[in-house]
C-alpha cells in the first residue's frame, strides 16, 4: 500500500509535481488497480482537505487558501490524469500493477464488509465486470469528493465544465449526483453558465434530469457577450438542440426569437447568420409563431383598437419573465433590417433560408467570417 | 378528261427533241368553232390593211404587203444600203450613226411618229412590220437633214476660208507672230504649276486613338529628353571634346543606364562610369541568382565599400543635406520592414528582406551594407553631389523625361528621393506615360509592379513620422487613375494587403500590452481603397472585407485612451462614409458609438439595459474616457492627423477641450446614421436606446451649450423618425402569391350552334387553324392529283405498249404467214397460191 502516500505526497508537494504526474499517467495508470487506489486515495485526501480547510477558515485564511488553490490545482490535475474506465475495459483482461491479488483480497474484505451474504466471489481474480463496477464507485467518489470543495480556482472551475460532459460523465455510477453542481453553476451566469449547459444538456435528455426554471436561465443567457464568447459555437448548438422540442410553448418560442433578432441588432455579422439560422428553425419548428413573420391585415374592429400605433413594438427587452415578454404581439422587423446588412451573406441568407423548407445545420454558421 | 390535252401531251413530248408549236391564231382557243377562227384571221387581216400609211411607204399593193410580211428584213437591209452610200468620209459616217443611234433611242423612247402611236394593239406580226417601216422613215428623214447639214458646212467653210485670208493679212503686220502667243502659254504654264503645287483638300488629320495619344505622350517625352541629354553634353564636350567615340558610347550607355536610375547619371559620366557599370552588372547578377543574394551581395559589396566608406564618412559630416541622406536610410530601411511585413508582392521585396535580415545579424556592418545594398544608387548620388559641391535644399537635377517604370523599392526611391511633392507626381506622371499600357503588351506588367511599388510608397510615406499629407494626397490621384487602368491587379494588391493586415491584428490582439488599433498607414490604406473602390456594390472583392475588417477593429479592440476613442470614431465615420450610398447597416459602428456616449457619462447604478452593453464591451474597458468634469469654454473641430501625431499619453487626450470636441464629432457621426438608417423597419429599436442616452448626456451638468444644442437636434430627429415609424410600419407579412385557380372543367355551351364555325375567341388562332386547315386540304388535293397523274401516266404507257405489242405480234404474225406461206408454196412445188397470185 505504497500508493495512496505516495499520491498525499504528490499533491502537497508544489514543484515537481507535474512531472511525478505525467511520469505517474504515462507509466501506472494503465494498471487498474492503481487507478483504483489513486481513487480512493484522492478521495481521503479531499475530505480531510475539507475539514482542514474548513478549520482553517476558522482559524486564519491565507496561507490556507494560497496552498488550498495548489493543492486543488494538483488534485485537478491528478484527477483528469486518470484514464476513464472506458478506455481500460477495452481490454478483456485488467492488468494488474500488484499482481498479488490486491484487489482479490479487496474485493473480499469488502464482501465481507458489505455483503456477507455474496458467497460466489471465492476465486482469486474477481470478474471484470465487478472490478469495473467498483472502479465506477470509486471514481465518481473521488471526482463528487473533488466537485464539492468549496472555492476552486477559476479556471480550473471552467476546465472542469468544459471537460466534464465528455471525461466524466459517461463514466459516473450516477451521473445525477452531478446535478446539485451543474445547477449551482448554471445559476451563476455569464460564461461559467454557457459552459454547464452542455453537461447539464445531457442530464437533461439522457439521465431524465428535470429542471424547471431551465428556460428562463437559459433566455437570460442571451446577452451580446455570448456572440465573442470563445465557446459560442457550442452554445449555439446546444440552444438550437434546446428549442428543437416541438412541444415548446409558442409564447416562448416567440420569446426566443425576438430575443435573438434584437440581438441581431448589435452583434457582429457571424452573430447574425447564427441568429438568422436559429430563428428559421425556430421559425420552422413551431408554426404557431408564424405570426412574427407574416400578419394578416386585421378585420376592421381590431384595427380601430389598435390603429394609434400599429408599428409599436410591444416586445419587452428586458423582460426576463417568458411569459410576459408580448412576443407574440411583435413582428421581426429587425430581421428585415438585416437584409441592409453590409456583409452579403448575412444579407444573402434572410430571404433564402427564412423560407426555405428544412432545419439548418447550425455548425456551418458559427464561424467568424473573413473573407 | 384535260389530262389528255396537258399531261398526256407533255409525256407524247418527253421523247423528243423538237416541238411544233401551233400559232395560228384561234387554234389554241377551244371554244371557238371554225367559222369563229375564221372571222378573226379576217379581221386581223384587214386591220394589218388599215395601218399600212406611212408616208415614206414604198409599197403600195396588197401583195407587196403581205410580201412585206415575210421579207422586210431584206427591204429594210437594202434601204440602209441605198443610205449610206453617198456617206464617203468615214469619221463623219461614224458620228452619224452615232447621232442616228442616239436620236433613234429618243425617238423610241418618246414613241414620236412612226407607226408606234397608231399601233392599235401589241399584235406581234403587225409590230414587227412596224418596225421596219419606222427604220425606213427614220433613214429617209436623217438623209434628208444629213444633206442638209452638208450644205450648211460647206457654205460655213467656204465664209471661213474668205475670212482667214483677210486675217492673214492683219496678222502680217506684227513682227513675230509666235511671241504673244508663247507668252500666253507661259501664263498659263504658270497658272498651271501654281495649281499643282496647290494644297489639295486633305482629309483633316481623324481624332487619336488612346492608344495614339499614349504614344505621342511617349515620343513627346523621349523628345525631351534626348534634348536634356544633348544639352548636357554640349557641357561636358566643353571639358573633354577630345574623344568622342568615347562619348557615344557614353551616351549609349547613359541611355541605357536612365532605366536603372532616374537622372543621376546625368551629371558627370566620366567619372562615374565604371561604377554604375559595376552597380548594374550587380544587379543582373542578383537577378540570376535571387535564392542566396544576401551572401552574395555581401561578397561583392566588399570591394565597393571600400570605395564608399569614405566617401560616406565625407558625407556624414559634410552637410546638412549629406545628414539627411545618411539619416533617412536606415529610417527607410525600418519602413520597408514594416512594409513587408504588410504586403509582398514578389520576389524584389523578399529580396529586400533577406538583404535586412543580413543586417540584423552584423550589426556593426549595418551602416555600411545597406548603404551599398539597398541605397546603392542613392550613395552614388549623394557622392556626386559632393563631388560636385553643389549646394541644393530638396531640389536636385532635373527630372528625366523618360523614366524606365521601376521594379523594385531601390529604382523607386532613387527616382523619388530628395524630390519634392510636385515633382513626385509629375515623375508618376512621366512613368505612366512612357510605359503606358497601350504601347505594348508588355508595359502591363511593368505598369502593375510599378503600381505595386507606389502603393507600399503610400503605405511608407502614410507611416513616416513628421506626415507629409499634401504628398499623399496628390498620390491618391495617380493611384486612382491606375488602379482604373489595371482594377484586377489592384484589386489583388488590395486583397493581399487586407489579409496581412488582418492575421497581424488577429496576432496583435492576443497579445493585450500592445494596441491593437490600426495604425495611421492602415487607416489611409482604408480610405484610399474607398475612394478607389465602388462601395455601394452589394458585394465586392475589396470592400467587403475591407468593411468587414473595420467592424472587427471596433468591436474587438479595447478602448484604452483617447487615442483610442479618436481612431475608432473617425473608423465610424469612414464606415459612414462607405455605408452612405447604398445605405448598408453596419450594427458594429453604433454599438462602438454608444460606448463611447457611455464613456461620457456619469457613473451611476446602471439599470439593466446598459448592463447588457458592458457586456459586450467585456473586453474594452468602459472607463470615463469622455466624461466632462468641468467647463469647456469653446469646441474647436478636431485636426485628425494632430492626434494622431501625438503620443498616446499626451495630455491632450484628457483635456476637457478634446472630450468635448470628440464628442460632438460622435454626435455628428450618429447623425448621419440615423439619416442613412432612417428607412430601416427596426429603426426604433435601433436608435432609441441611444437616443436615451443622448438625453441623459444633455442632462448633465458640464455638458457644454453648443453639445446640449446639437445632442437635442438628434435626439429630437430619432424621435420625430422613431414615431412616424411608429405610426406607419406594419407588421411582417410574407410576399403575397396568388392563389392559382384550378383549372376549370365545366363544358361550355354554345346557343345557335353552328357546327362547322369555329367558336374560339382568340381571333388570330382562329384564323390560324383555318389557314392550316386549309393547307392541309390542299395538301390532300395535290396528293390526290399527283397520285391521279401517276394512274394516268402509268395508263398511258401501258397503252403505248400495248400498242407495241401488238404491232409487234401484227408483223409476227404477218411474216410468219408470209414465210409459212413461202414454205407452203415450196413444199408445194410451187403450187397454190402464189401460182394463183402470180397468175
Amino acid at each position: 500500500m505504497v500508493d495512496p502516500w505516495r499520491r498525499f505526497h504528490v499533491v502537497y508537494s508544489i514543484e515537481e509535481a507535474d512531472t511525478l504526474l505525467d511520469l505517474l499517467a504515462s507509466k501506472y495508470f494503465k494498471y487498474i488497480d492503481v487507478c483504483y487506489f489513486t481513487c480512493i486515495s484522492l478521495e481521503k485526501l479531499i475530505r480531510t482537505l475539507d475539514v482542514r480547510s474548513a478549520s482553517a477558515e476558522s482559524e486564519k485564511e491565507s496561507p490556507a487558501s494560497a496552498s488550498g488553490e495548489l493543492l486543488i490545482r494538483n488534485l485537478h490535475h491528478a484527477l483528469s490524469k486518470i484514464p476513464p474506465l472506458q478506455q481500460l475495459g477495452e481490454k478483456s483482461e485488467f492488468e494488474m500493477w500488484n499482481a498479488s491479488g490486491v484487489f482479490a483480497k479487496d474485493s473480499k474484505t469488502e464482501t465481507k464488509k458489505k455483503r456477507k451474504d455474496s458467497k460466489t466471489e471465492t476465486s482469486d481474480v474477481p470478474s471484470s465486470a465487478i472490478i469495473s463496477k467498483k472502479m465506477k464507485l470509486k471514481f465518481s467518489k473521488a471526482w463528487m469528493a473533488f466537485l464539492t470543495l468549496e472555492p476552486l480556482p477559476i479556471d480550473v472551475y471552467k476546465e472542469v465544465l468544459v471537460t466534464l460532459h465528455q471525461a466524466v460523465i459517461p463514466y459516473l455510477s450516477n451521473p445525477k449526483l452531478l446535478s446539485d453542481f451543474l445547477t449551482k453553476s448554471y445559476d451563476i451566469g455569464g460564461v461559467i453558465s454557457v459552459m454547464a449547459l452542455s453537461s447539464l444538456f445531457i442530464l437533461m435528455t439522457e439521465h431524465g434530469f428535470e429542471y424547471p426554471n431551465f428556460y428562463v436561465k437559459l433566455y437570460a443567457l442571451l446577452q451580446p457577450s455570448i456572440f465573442i464568447a470563445k465557446h459560442r459555437a457550442k452554445f449555439f448548438q446546444l440552444l438550437d438542440s434546446c428549442l428543437k422540442s416541438p412541444l415548446l410553448p409558442a409564447y416562448l418560442a416567440a420569446s426566443f426569437a425576438k430575443k435573438l433578432s434584437r440581438l441581431a441588432l448589435t452583434v457582429p455579422p457571424s452573430g447574425s447568420l447564427v441568429i438568422i439560422a436559429l430563428i428559421h428553425n425556430l421559425l420552422r419548428r413551431h408554426p404557431s409563431i408564424n405570426c412574427l413573420v407574416h400578419q394578416e391585415e386585421k378585420d376592421q374592429t381590431a384595427k380601430n383598437d389598435i390603429s394609434a400605433k400599429p408599428g409599436i413594438d410591444h416586445f419587452k427587452n428586458e423582460e426576463s419573465d417568458l411569459t410576459k415578454t408580448n412576443a407574440l404581439r411583435s413582428s421581426l422587423w429587425e430581421i428585415d433590417t438585416l437584409r441592409h446588412h453590409y456583409c452579403p451573406p448575412g444579407v444573402q441568407v434572410k430571404y433564402t433560408y427564412l423560407f426555405a423548407t428544412s432545419t439548418l445545420c447550425l455548425c456551418k454558421y458559427s464561424h467568424p467570417i473573413f473573407m | 378528261m384535260c389530262r389528255k390535252k396537258t399531261l398526256l401531251k407533255d409525256y407524247e413530248r418527253s421523247g423528243k427533241s423538237s416541238v411544233f408549236v401551233d400559232k395560228r391564231i384561234g387554234e389554241q382557243n377551244e371554244d371557238l368553232g371554225e367559222f369563229d377562227k375564221a372571222i378573226l384571221r379576217s379581221q386581223r387581216e384587214l386591220r394589218v390593211k388599215h395601218s399600212k400609211k406611212s408616208r415614206y411607204n414604198l409599197s403600195d399593193g396588197e401583195e407587196d404587203e403581205y410580201e412585206d410580211q415575210e421579207g422586210g428584213g431584206l427591204y429594210a437591209e437594202r434601204d440602209d444600203f441605198d443610205d449610206e452610200v453617198p456617206l464617203d468620209e468615214e469619221d463623219e459616217e461614224a458620228a452619224e450613226a452615232q447621232k442616228r443611234s442616239v436620236i433613234l433611242k429618243q425617238l423610241s423612247a418618246d414613241g414620236t411618229p412612226g407607226a408606234h402611236a397608231t399601233e392599235p394593239s401589241g399584235e406581234r406580226q403587225k409590230s414587227k412590220k412596224e418596225v421596219y417601216d419606222e427604220i425606213i422613215s427614220k433613214s429617209k428623214f436623217f438623209k434628208a437633214e444629213k444633206a442638209k447639214d452638208k450644205e450648211e458646212n460647206d457654205q460655213l467653210i467656204k465664209k471661213l476660208d474668205e475670212q482667214f485670208t483677210s486675217l492673214q493679212s492683219v496678222k502680217n503686220v506684227y513682227p513675230k507672230k509666235v511671241d504673244p502667243d508663247q507668252e500666253k502659254a507661259d501664263a498659263y504654264d504658270k497658272l498651271l504649276n501654281e495649281m499643282v503645287l496647290d494644297m489639295r483638300a486633305r482629309p483633316s488629320n481623324r481624332t487619336k486613338t488612346p492608344e495614339e495619344l499614349a504614344q505621342d505622350e511617349k515620343e513627346r517625352l523621349e523628345e525631351l529628353e534626348e534634348e536634356r541629354q544633348k544639352r548636357m553634353h554640349a557641357a561636358d564636350d566643353t571639358s573633354d571634346d577630345d574623344d568622342d567615340a568615347e562619348d557615344d558610347h557614353v551616351n549609349s550607355t547613359s541611355k541605357k543606364l536612365t532605366s536603372i536610375s532616374g537622372d543621376d547619371l546625368g551629371d558627370s559620366f566620366d567619372i562615374e562610369e565604371p561604377k554604375t557599370k559595376l552597380a548594374w552588372i550587380q544587379q543582373m547578377l542578383r537577378k540570376e541568382n535571387e535564392i542566396d543574394v544576401d551572401s552574395d551581395d555581401g561578397d561583392e559589396d566588399e570591394d565597393e565599400d571600400d570605395d564608399d566608406d569614405d566617401d560616406e564618412d565625407d558625407e556624414d559630416e559634410d552637410d546638412g543635406e549629406g545628414n539627411d541622406v545618411a539619416s533617412e536610410i536606415p529610417q527607410s530601411l525600418k519602413d520597408w520592414e514594416q512594409s513587408d511585413d504588410d504586403n509582398d508582392d514578389g520576389d524584389d521585396d523578399d529580396e529586400d528582406t533577406d538583404t535586412e535580415g543580413v543586417n540584423v545579424e552584423e550589426k556593426p556592418r549595418d551602416h555600411k551594407t545597406a548603404a551599398s545594398t539597398n541605397e546603392r544608387v542613392d550613395t552614388l548620388d549623394a557622392k556626386k553631389k559632393e563631388s560636385k559641391a553643389q549646394p541644393s535644399g530638396t531640389q536636385q537635377g532635373d527630372l528625366p523625361y523618360t523614366i524606365e517604370a521601376p521594379k523594385t523599392m531601390d529604382e523607386l526611391s532613387a527616382v523619388f528621393d530628395n524630390r519634392s511633392d510636385d515633382e513626385i507626381i509629375e515623375a508618376i506622371r512621366r512613368i505612366r506615360a512612357f510605359n503606358a499600357i497601350k504601347i505594348a503588351a508588355e508595359n502591363r506588367k511593368k505598369i502593375q509592379v510599378f503600381y505595386g511599388l507606389l502603393l507600399q510608397y503610400f503605405s511608407v510615406s502614410a507611416n513616416k513620422k513628421p506626415l507629409n499629407f499634401k504628398l499623399l494626397n496628390l498620390l491618391v490621384k495617380p493611384l486612382m487613375e491606375m488602379s482604373i487602368e489595371i482594377p484586377y491587379f489592384a484589386a489583388i494588391c488590395a486583397r493581399q494587403r487586407l489579409l496581412k493586415t488582418r492575421s497581424l491584428f488577429a496576432e496583435d490582439i492576443k497579445s493585450s500590452e500592445k494596441s491593437c488599433w490600426p495604425s495611421v498607414k492602415t487607416l489611409f490604406l482604408l480610405r484610399l481603397w474607398s475612394m478607389i473602390f465602388p462601395c455601394s456594390d452589394f458585394r465586392h472583392v475589396v470592400m467587403t472585407p475591407a468593411m468587414l475588417l473595420m467592424c472587427e477593429y471596433l468591436t474587438r479592440c479595447p478602448i484604452i485612451s483617447g487615442r483610442d476613442v479618436a481612431v475608432g470614431s473617425f473608423l465610424c465615420s469612414m464606415l459612414l462614409s462607405i455605408c452612405k450610398q447604398s445605405k448598408k447597416f453596419c450594427p458594429e459602428a453604433l454599438v462602438f458609438l454608444q460606448t463611447l456616449l457611455m464613456a461620457a457619462l456619469e457613473e451611476k447604478p446602471r439599470p439593466s439595459l446598459d448592463a447588457k452593453l458592458y457586456h459586450l464591451m467585456e473586453l474594452k474597458s468602459p472607463k470615463p474616457l469622455l466624461r466632462i468634469r468641468g467647463t469647456v469654454v469653446e469646441i474647436k473641430p478636431l485636426d485628425f492627423l494632430t492626434l494622431m501625431d501625438s503620443p498616446d499619453d499626451s495630455p491632450y487626450f484628457t483635456s476637457e477641450n478634446f472630450r468635448a470636441s470628440m464628442l460632438v464629432a460622435v454626435v455628428d457621426t450618429l447623425q448621419g446614421y440615423v439619416n442613412i438608417y432612417e428607412e430601416f423597419k427596426s429603426f426604433p429599436e435601433i436608435f432609441l436606446p441611444i437616443s436615451n442616452l443622448l438625453m441623459e448626456l444633455e442632462g448633465q451638468d458640464h455638458t457644454p451649450d453648443a453639445l446640449k444644442d446639437k445632442i437635442k437636434a438628434t435626439v429630437q430627429l430619432i424621435n420625430k423618425k422613431a414615431d412616424e415609424h411608429h405610426m406607419l410600419r406594419l407588421p411582417l407579412q410574407m410576399r403575397k402569391q396568388k392563389p392559382v385557380p384550378i383549372k376549370l372543367v365545366n363544358p361550355k355551351f354554345e346557343e345557335n350552334f353552328v357546327s362547322n364555325r369555329d367558336y374560339d375567341p382568340d381571333r388570330q388562332r382562329a384564323e390560324e387553324r383555318k389557314l392550316k386547315k386549309l393547307v392541309k386540304s390542299e395538301a390532300k388535293g395535290a396528293i390526290r392529283e399527283l397520285r391521279k397523274d401517276n394512274y394516268f401516266i402509268a395508263d398511258a404507257k401501258a397503252r403505248d405498249k400495248a400498242r407495241l405489242e401488238e404491232e409487234k405480234a401484227a408483223e409476227y404474225g404477218r411474216t410468219k404467214a408470209f414465210l409459212q406461206e413461202q414454205e407452203h408454196a415450196f413444199k408445194s412445188g410451187q403450187l397454190g397460191k402464189g401460182r394463183k397470185r402470180r397468175r
